[in-house]
């Protein structure tokens, strides 16, 4: 510590001798002025690039909060948006269910879809509306394309659809054009099976299917779908005949149950 | 406090798989999310409660299916009896193995549900028989089944640890 102390001091008492003698005066000033401002130059710009970045720290913060404020409006905008062209879609849906109900003469009530069953084989959903709706076990349940399939159980609020694509599901059914009658399979695939179609019966691709009205649940005349396929085998008495289902049941978001079957209306297809 | 959590998971993966799978695809090209959880409890969670949770969880499925009553309960069972015998012969909780349990799961649930359809429908043939779906079901739990079961045994450890500091 003394030692650094004594270095210092006589560094700087010979350093102050060297400059009382010269004669020049200005040359350390010229020194200076040639050494120092290169770095006083690098030092103002940082320090002008500093505060300009300080200034522009709070532009920026003040443009990042009008940025905000714009990317809110234009989030609520679009979920404005999003929300018409949501009712716009459901509006169309909703007023193709009422162009059914003027339609037809039945009590129907509207519901909403809000669970499936997950499996390949089983096909059931779940509907918003139960007991306390007047929904019971047995009730047909259609939509503006035709059957949807049929009420197997009821709870208080919610209520279970058997599909008409399920296994398990059958329909009375006819063939429009030339009054065939048949049973309507569901088969765990996309298609259904209508069954009992005997084979000289005249059933083309592309008939209209329809409930018969004759299995005490389907009113008559509602539609099922159109015959996509026929094979008739030479040995066989029936034919078989593949129905295409005109309700889209991948899609299904709303459905109506017909809460007076009994009553039966004209044939309709959409 | 296990047992919350197994109801919250179960929970979860039943409105996943019933309401949310539906909505982002074809309900066909998704598999029963519920079968990693039940090879979890067999693997990992071995017990009377495990055994009890796959019995609800089959209760409850049954419920919501249009199936006939007791396919998932039975297959739910079968799995969960299936993986604690097999526990008893191999090494479960290496990857390969618990991959193998999953489509051994899958083909398990879809050999249940066909055959239950079949005996339903005697005399009736089956036209159909989905087996590109099945093979998607393959798929996905070949590559979302493990990471499933990593999920679950991961939110486990983070349960129990939350469990003992809520505890003390």
């Amino acid at each position: 510590m003394i030692g650094g102390v004594l270095i210092l001091i006589t560094i700087s008492i010979i350093a102050l001798s060297m400059t009382s003698r010269r004669h020049i005066t200005d040359e350390p000033g010229q020194i200076a002025i040639s050494f120092i401002p290169p770095f006083q130059e690098i030092l103002t710009h940082l320090t002008n690039a500093v505060q300009d970045v300080w200034r522009h720290y709070f532009a920026l913060v003040r443009t990042a909060h009008e940025n905000d404020q714009l990317r809110r409006a234009l989030a609520l905008s679009v979920e404005e948006s999003r929300k018409c062209r949501e009712v716009e879609l459901a509006n169309h849906r909703l007023r193709n269910l009422l162009n059914f109900k003027d339609l037809e003469a039945f009590d129907v009530l509207a519901a909403e879809v809000i669970g499936r069953d997950p499996s390949i084989w089983f096909k059931t959903i779940v509907i918003d509306k139960g007991k306390a709706d007047g929904v019971t076990k047995g009730l047909p349940v259609v939509n503006a394309q035709g059957i949807v399939g049929q009420v197997i159980s009821a709870g208080n609020r919610y209520a279970k659809v058997l599909l008409l694509t399920d296994p398990a599901s059958a329909a009375d059914a006819l063939i429009q054009r030339s009054r065939s009658r048949g049973v309507v399979k569901g088969n765990a695939a996309p298609d259904c099976l209508f069954d009992y179609a005997v084979s000289n019966d005249d059933i083309q691709i592309g008939d209209w299917v329809i409930s018969s009205g004759l299995d005490g649940v389907y009113p008559k005349g509602l539609a099922i779908g159109r015959v996509s396929r026929l094979m008739r085998p030479d040995d066989d008495l029936f034919q078989e005949v593949i129905v295409s289902p005109s309700v889209d049941f991948e899609k299904i978001e709303e459905v109506l149950i017909i809460l007076n079957p009994g009553n039966p209306g004209e044939e309709r297809i959409p | 406090m296990t047992y919350v959590y197994y109801t919250l998971i179960c929970l979860t993966l039943i409105v996943f798989q019933t309401s949310v799978v539906p909505c982002l695809m074809p309900s066909h090209f998704f598999y029963d999310a519920l079968i990693p959880f039940i090879a979890y409890l067999g693997v990992f969670q071995p017990g009377y409660g495990s055994f009890a949770f796959s019995l609800v969880l089959g209760l409850i499925m049954d419920g919501l299916s249009g199936g006939a009553f007791g396919v998932y309960l039975a297959t739910y069972l079968w799995l969960y009896a299936g993986v604690r015998l097999l526990g008893k012969i191999f090494r479960l909780r290496n990857g390969g193995v618990l991959l193998i349990i999953l489509v051994l799961g899958v083909c398990l649930e879809n050999a249940v549900f066909w055959g239950s359809i079949l005996l339903s429908r005697q005399g009736v043939r089956m036209y159909w028989f989905p087996i590109q779906s099945i093979g998607l079901q393959v798929l996905w739990t070949a590559l979302a089944g493990l990471i499933l079961i990593r999920i679950f045994e991961t939110l486990q450890n983070l349960w129990n640890q939350w469990a003992r500091a809520f505890r003390t």
